[in-house]
């Protein structure tokens, strides 16, 4: 415990423009003013997409002045000011009201019902090799912090939030800032819509209706409609106590509960677009997991 | 000062008039000086449960409008002495009223009366908008039926939102028989959806159409099992504790009932 550092986290966000001097120059500024060293953690966000070759550059520069490994550095999209304004014209304010438009494309009637059962569940639980195999790697985000790449998270407004572990390690988790919780419940005829996540505290009744611009998660009985990724985002997830729905939307999917009275589950449950269509898995085995594999 | 109380439920036929009527005079039986106010305007119906349409001289829009005054449309109950009428006006419109002098009536009513209960019409719309204008608490009435307690939701969610908060519910027309049988939505389901503290359940009674036609409440006839269920919420009203009916004759009904209201004994 005796010799071991305190690490820093420093957050550089680099210029528009100028060329690889003037980042390097301003990079140098940057070294002195905030004393980064080889303890510290740099994550650089790039405010214009740099070819591969312009960061490697960059990367080597700061080993040799810093002496900073590239294990102890990241990558970050740096969202411009007027993206974010383009989707929600009207601030962060709660209930911002956004249209309510399903993308043509792929849309579906909601013909196909709701597919929950034996046969998804073990499915998905199992797992295709492919699944499996990529959590025994480790690409769980453990460290290096190393965004993936052409998943686009960082410009679906995702940022990199550090989680310590008491024994000193350290792994990424990509939150959204863009989330509101709401503690009520919604009943007949009220209606929630915001650009963000929703997260309900309470139930949402038959003939309420949650529309989010991403996830929604209902910590009680969802039996209204829900719409997440209302904006065309498939990678959003709706996921209830009580998954009960009249209807669930996701992006341009849609999907309506069975006809007549069927019995639901008494456990907390996940719908997700897959394979063209909405499945519902359970939530219980590992709820972290699931939610991360929405992502 | 009085209380004054709207019973509402959204849905229309569920037993709004038939709660008032007995509630009413449930309290009035019980010594105090009740009043009940007939908000449906157009299609009031208040005067002839309780058998007094043959008395309406002026009714609740004259009053607003001043053509009379207050204590000149009150019509006092042929029975008890407590309990007293202010009909709705049958041949003019909803809109004759509104919800400030709605709102007005009942602080004037609430001086002189130990309850002002007033009798909401079916709809979300101008009606029931002036009903729960001047009130302080609200009791919802719904049946076992999907559609009815959908529409009491509803309206819960409009109470909450014109600050009336927590209100009470009236399951009416309870089949025990059919909620057994898995046909009829059960206390639970209800309960379940709507998250309120439930003040009586009200069982299907035939003599309710009797008591109706005849213009006596059903509370008033100690062999009607409605009439029964009425005494208790109107005790439940004043704030004594009554335990619920056992409408099934069956143990363990009632001790899953005491679980869903909170009662502990
Ligand atoms: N518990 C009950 N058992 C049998 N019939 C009932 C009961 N409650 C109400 N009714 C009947 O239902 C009908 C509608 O009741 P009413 O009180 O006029 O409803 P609302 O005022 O909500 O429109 C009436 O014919 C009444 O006699
Ligand atoms: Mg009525």
């Amino acid at each position: 415990m005796e010799g071991k550092s305190k690490e820093r986290e420093i957050v550089i966000v680099l210029p528009e423009d100028g060329d690889m001097v003037a980042i390097k120059d301003f990079l140098q500024k940057k070294l002195e003013e905030e004393e980064i060293d080889k303890n510290s953690r740099v994550i650089l966000q790039e405010k214009v997409t740099l070819s591969g070759k312009e960061k490697k550059e960059i990367e080597k520069f700061l080993r040799k002045r810093a002496g900073l490994s590239s294990q102890k550095l990241s990558w970050v999209q740096h969202l411009a000011e007027e993206k974010r304004d383009e989707v929600q014209p009207e601030s962060n304010a709660v209930g911002t009201v956004i249209p309510f438009v399903l993308p043509a494309v792929g849309r579906e009637e909601p013909e196909k019902t709701l597919a929950r059962g034996a046969s998804n569940f073990s499915q998905v639980k199992e797992g295709s090799g492919v699944n499996q195999g990529r959590e025994q790697e480790g690409e769980r985000e453990m460290l290096p912090l190393k965004p993936r790449e052409g998943e686009g998270r960082e410009k679906r407004g995702l940022t990199p939030l550090p989680i310590f572990f008491t024994s000193g390690e350290r792994m990424t988790v990509w939150g959204d800032e863009n989330t509101i919780l709401v503690q009520r419940t919604l009943r007949c005829g009220q209606s929630i819509s915001y650009d963000g996540n929703v997260v309900i505290i309470g139930d949402v009744n038959p003939g309420a209706e949650v529309v989010a611009g991403g996830s929604i998660i209902v910590m009680g009985a969802l039996r209204g409609v829900a719409h997440a990724g209302a904006q065309g985002d498939e990678k959003a997830v709706v996921a209830a106590f009580r998954l009960q729905p009249t209807q669930l939307r996701i992006a341009g999917y849609i999907s309506r509960s069975p006809d007549g009275s069927t019995s639901t589950p008494e456990y907390p449950e996940v719908a997700r677009v897959k394979n063209g269509g909405i499945v519902i898995d359970s939530l219980q085995p590992s709820l972290e997991k699931q939610l991360c594999a929405g992502n | 000062m009085g209380e004054v109380i709207v019973i509402t439920s959204g849905k229309g036929g569920v037993g709004k008039t038939t709660t008032t009527a007995n509630i009413g005079t449930g309290l009035a039986t019980m010594g105090y000086k009740v009043v009940l106010v007939d908000t449906d305007i157009g299609l009031r119906n208040l005067d002839v449960v309780l058998g007094l349409e043959n008395r309406i001289v002026y009714d609740i829009v004259d009053v607003t409008k001043g053509n009379c005054k207050l204590r000149q449309a009150l019509i006092k109950d042929k029975r008890f002495e407590g309990l007293h009428l202010l009909p709705a006006a049958q041949t003019k419109d909803k809109t004759a009223v509104s919800p400030e002098e709605m709102k007005a009536l009942c602080a004037e009513l609430k001086r002189d009366f130990d309850y002002v209960i007033i009798d909401c019409p079916a709809g979300i719309e101008q009606g029931f908008k002036n009903a729960i204008a001047g009130a302080e608490k609200a009791i919802v009435v719904t049946t076992p039926e999907v559609s009815a307690v959908r529409d009491a939701d509803r309206i819960i969610g409009l109470l909450e939102a014109a600050e009336l908060y927590q209100p009470k519910l009236i399951i009416n027309r309870l089949r025990p028989k059919m909620v057994k049988r898995g046909d009829m939505m059960s206390i639970e389901d209800i309960i379940d959806i709507l998250a309120v503290e439930l003040i009586g359940v009200v069982p299907e009674d035939e003599y309710i159409v009797v008591s109706t036609n005849r213009g006596e409440p059903a509370i008033l006839d100690p062999n009607s099992r409605a009439g029964q269920a009425y005494r208790n919420i109107a005790r439940r009203i004043t704030g004594e504790e009554v335990p619920f009916l056992n409408l099934e004759e069956e143990e363990g009904f009632m001790s899953k009932l005491k679980k869903i209201i909170g009662l502990s004994r």
